[in-house]
């Protein structure tokens, strides 16, 4: 029996000791044990696992300001701006995370956290399609309760089986070979450009440096603008029924938040992110000019009601010179000044965000507060600057090299690889 | 309940064992085979309750025939006997198959409802019509009830084979000594289900997530070039072996701990020079069966040539069947039929010339390596799951869809990567970082099937399975066997940490997180 001794003993040491490293390096920025510049800094896997990460830090880091959408937040939006002062803001930004995620993690924040007295969430056009079918008067909200919601204790009931999900998914994080394989490769990537998530939850985006660096800035607009088309081309996608006048359900999502904010008297800044020109001239090529038109109508309304007790509605998607830049194609390996590709824009363009919208002496003129009054102006100009920004999207297209009408794009071979890259620039 | 699971490893297992210990100790033999029964129907029941009803009648049902057809020799018995097995597979596994096809031919519209297959069907019911043939033929001798139910129930073996043959397993229940704990036993149990359980968890699962893309990508009607179409096929070649040779392995290693040696499933196919060593060293209790019971009673090669290769033909497009109802599987069989009959004829050819193949170096590289091309070319048959994509994938693979090669990957080749452009290699966006692991996967991989011993070299000498084979030459490629015969597992302390930790690598995927996040946008 001493084999069998000796085969367990072993067995069971690799065990302790993969949970030890694994929670040393923390790969996925759950446990934050202590950091050593060149073993656990950059976390370049954490990205991989932010919905499960951010449902639990949230509430762990006890906010006072709380930043909620999908990677144009997580990435643009850095909760270490100085016009935070010294407050605690967390960066709750989830790549490709729908409305419904994003909502039901900001209520529970709310829910658990009494310091927090701010909220910003970014909202985008793509997450209030819907397939034509699915708009009708009955439209509610799905009450069926979904996985994540064992991660949200202040929004639901606790039971056993939530109490046991919660404990696999985060010991998942220590006793797991896939956990072991991200530390080991955590521990590699420590001087590569690679994104990371930041204890306040901030990505990073330095991927983005490697592969402008190394492939050029073309690549990443040729595949977001292919992205987007593949997306939306051909698709059923509306906001607004075209037979009555009930809108997509998502609206439905924000509400909740609304009202959330609302009633525990949160300052609640809703913002339109600044696509990149050439990415509101594809909608416009795709045909969804004037689902966006009617999307931005259907949020200054839905937000009226509301927008005395301290909640706001920026537009910063209207064609300002941020939106406007330039695509440095002659000299690709050149780092824009406000974008990374088309749908995501950089820190510093995230700064004047803030700025903007939490300082009210800013001296830049960027962004417009919608409401019932404002909407029709701003769309009236929308489609003028659209119009007027014509001619550089062509250019832009032809120097591209893209034929976005034809069905069988170079990327579309390459969608069913998973990557970093896919990840980051997924909406 | 599967082998590589938190309830079975750490519940199932550790309680089966004791039980039947402390059984045997107390009320001897037949009671301990008494309890292994009972928890192997648990364990079939765990999955589906209803069908152990299937499971329990299809054993009483063919030992009361097998009982008759072994007093006397009778045809008809025998018939019926076969033709309700048949029958049952039938209905569950085929029915559904037969019907959408007579709808698709026909222009009707009938409909069975949803027929879940039942776990292990295909598995009890070949290992009975064995015993019913053998009965019939005289062969087998007076089994007892319990144990004939543990031949067919044993949990080991019950869901992925290896498929047992009476004439094996049954002399071993009926041993006079004491089932106990032998600490031998127990040594080369734990420690081949550690090899298994890490070749399952680690190595086939690991490499799975750079299969399944790339095929799922085909069937969904995308074109993929070469490198993509070659990056998915080989990881779904390993994928295949180390999921289907480790579930063997663990099965074999699970039997060991009661004492109960198996036979043989794998044997390094990949290293085989030839399509017929190929079906000597895959899934070789499948082989035997169909060898034994289909080709040789459709003749074998008695009646010559031509027959020979229909006969062949035959039984692997009934092979090919067995694997599931679906016109991939008979495609797959067909292709292994006509590589069979190519292979015979060419063997012929051979003998005539007397040329000694194996003395040439350069000739068993080149026999190895078309051996290989054509079990690949068959996975993708295997594995895609229309016909549309298996032919897609095949012409990719075959360079008639062009080649690319990620952006990142190019750039970072310098002037190689301009000289591939050049060459008509496309960049595409985005995949570099899964192109590379696919790659370093699969070339690891394939050094690992060609070049280390198996479970069976290493064990052969304290009775593995009840193969004798052991460092094998002939038929297959192996650069640097010589340096490896003597490689043998010991109860050396060394062996212990190995396995040990084979066992804890394989124990830490129990745990992985399985969500895969955005990517399905």
């Amino acid at each position: 029996m001493k084999y069998l001794s000796t085969y367990l003993i072993a067995a069971i040491t690799l065990i302790c000791l993969t949970a030890g490293f694994n929670w040393w390096i923390d790969p996925f920025g759950m446990y934050w044990s202590p950091i050593t510049e060149g073993i656990n800094k950059i976390k370049p896997e954490a990205g991989n696992r932010t919905r499960i990460t951010k449902a639990y830090r949230a509430t762990q880091v006890k906010p006072q300001v709380l930043m909620v959408g999908n990677s144009r937040v997580e990435i643009g939006l850095n909760p270490k701006h100085r016009i935070f002062n010294g407050q605690v803001a967390y960066n709750q930004g989830m790549p490709g995370a729908g409305l419904q995620l994003q909502m039901d993690y900001a209520l529970n924040v709310i829910a658990d956290t009494p310091n927090l007295h701010t909220i910003i969430i970014g909202v985008d056009f793509l997450d209030f399609l819907t397939q034509k079918s699915s708009v009708s008067k009955d439209a509610t909200l799905n009450q069926t309760q979904p996985k994540h919601w064992a991660r949200l204790t202040a929004l639901t009931e606790s039971s056993w089986s939530k109490s046991l999900f919660r404990l696999q998914e985060k010991a998942g994080m220590l006793l797991s070979l896939d956990a072991l394989e991200a530390s080991i490769s955590t521990l590699i990537q420590q001087s590569a450009q690679v994104s990371s998530i930041d204890f306040y939850g901030f990505n990073t985006a330095s991927t983005y440096v490697d592969i402008i660096h190394h492939e050029g800035i073309r690549p990443l607009f040729v595949q977001k603008l292919n992205e987007l088309e593949k997306n939306l081309k051909g698709k059923d996608f509306v906001i607004k029924s075209d037979i009555s006048d009930d809108f997509s359900p998502h609206f439905l999502q924000l509400k909740k938040l609304l009202e959330g904010a609302t009633q525990r008297n949160i300052s609640l800044h809703i913002f339109i992110s600044p696509y990149h020109y050439s990415y509101l001239n594809l909608l416009d090529d795709l045909g969804y000019w004037e689902n966006y038109a009617i999307w931005k109508r259907q949020l200054a309304t839905l937000a009226a009601p509301y927008l005395e007790n301290s909640i706001h509605l920026w537009d910063f998607s209207g064609f300002s010179q941020f939106v406007l830049e330039r695509v440095p194609l002659q000299s690709p390996n050149e780092k824009m000044k406000w974008y990374w590709e088309p749908a995501h824009y950089n820190e510093e363009l995230g700064d004047l965000l803030l700025e903007a919208m939490l300082n009210p002496n800013a001296d830049n003129d960027f962004g417009d507060e919608l409401s019932p009054a404002t909407i029709n102006t701003i769309i009236a100009q929308d489609k003028v600057s659209l119009e007027n920004s014509k001619a550089a999207w062509v250019q832009l297209k032809q120097s591209l090299g893209i034929d976005l009408t034809s069905t069988q794009l170079a990327s579309e071979k390459a969608t069913s690889n998973t990557s970093l890259i896919n990840a980051l620039v997924s909406p | 309940m599967l082998f590589n699971s938190f309830e079975f490893l750490f519940l199932f297992l550790p309680i089966t064992i004791i039980a039947f210990l402390l059984t045997a100790r107390r009320f001897g033999n037949e009671a301990a085979i008494a309890v292994l029964v009972v928890c192997s129907l648990f364990f079939y029941s765990w999955w589906n309750p209803a069908y152990l009803l299937l499971l329990l009648f299809s054993m009483f049902f063919n030992f009361q025939v097998g009982r008759r057809l072994g007093q006397g020799n009778n045809k008809a018995l025998l018939i019926f006997g076969v033709t309700i097995n048949l029958a049952l597979i039938a209905y569950f596994k085929y029915a559904g198959f037969i019907v959408f096809n007579l709808n698709a031919t026909l222009d009707s519209s009938w409909d069975l409802g949803n027929i879940i297959l039942p776990l292990a069907i295909s598995f009890f019911t070949f290992q009975q019509i064995a015993y019913l043939v053998d009965s019939y033929k005289g062969i087998t001798k007076e089994y007892q009830f319990l144990h004939y139910a543990l031949f067919v129930s044993f949990f080991p073996q019950l869901i992925a084979g290896p498929i047992v043959h009476h004439k094996e397993m049954l002399p071993q229940f009926a041993r006079k000594d004491r089932f106990t704990l032998n600490a031998n036993d127990v040594a080369i149990g734990v420690s081949i289900f550690a090899i298994g359980l890490f070749k399952k968890t680690v190595l086939a699962d690991s490499v799975a997530v750079y299969a399944n893309p790339v095929f799922i990508a085909a069937d969904a009607g995308q074109t993929l070039d070469f490198f993509f179409a070659w990056g998915g096929a080989l990881a779904y070649t390993f994928q295949l072996y180390f999921d289907f040779s480790g579930y063997s392995d663990m099965a074999i290693g699970l039997a060991r701990i009661f004492g109960i040696v198996l036979p043989l499933n794998f044997y390094s196919p990949y290293k085989a020079t030839n399509i017929s060593e190929f079906w000597r060293r895959w899934h070789m209790t499948l082989s035997k069966f169909l060898r034994d019971y289909v080709y040789i009673p459709l003749g074998g090669n008695r009646h010559g040539q031509i027959r020979r290769y229909a006969n062949l033909s035959a039984t692997m497009l009934l092979g090919g069947l067995w694997h599931g109802a679906g016109w991939n599987f008979v495609i797959w069989g067909a292709m292994h039929g006509a590589y069979l009959s190519i292979n015979q004829g060419w063997q012929h050819i051979l003998g005539y010339t007397g040329f000694k193949s194996e003395q040439s170096k350069l000739y068993v590289f080149s026999a190895w390596l078309i051996t290989m091309l054509c079990v690949i070319f068959g996975w993708v048959f295997f594995r895609a799951v229309s016909l549309d994509g298996a032919l897609s994938l095949s012409q990719s693979m075959l360079g008639l869809n062009g080649f690319a090669l990620p952006n990142g990957v190019l750039v970072r080749l310098g002037e190689l990567g301009t000289t591939l452009k050049n060459l008509g290699v496309t960049p595409v966006n985005g995949g570099g970082g899964v192109f590379m692991f696919t790659w370093i996967w699969n070339i690891a991989l394939l050094l690992a099937v060609i070049l280390l011993p198996n479970v069976q070299d290493l064990f052969s000498w304290v009775e593995g399975s009840l193969s004798k084979w052991r460092y094998k030459a002939g038929h297959c490629f192996w650069p640097g066997r010589k340096y490896l015969t003597n490689f043998d597992w010991t109860q050396s302390p060394a062996w212990a940490v190995v396995t040990g930790c084979c066992f804890a690598l394989g124990a830490l995927t129990l745990s992985q997180v399985s969500e895969f996040l955005y990517f399905q946008f």
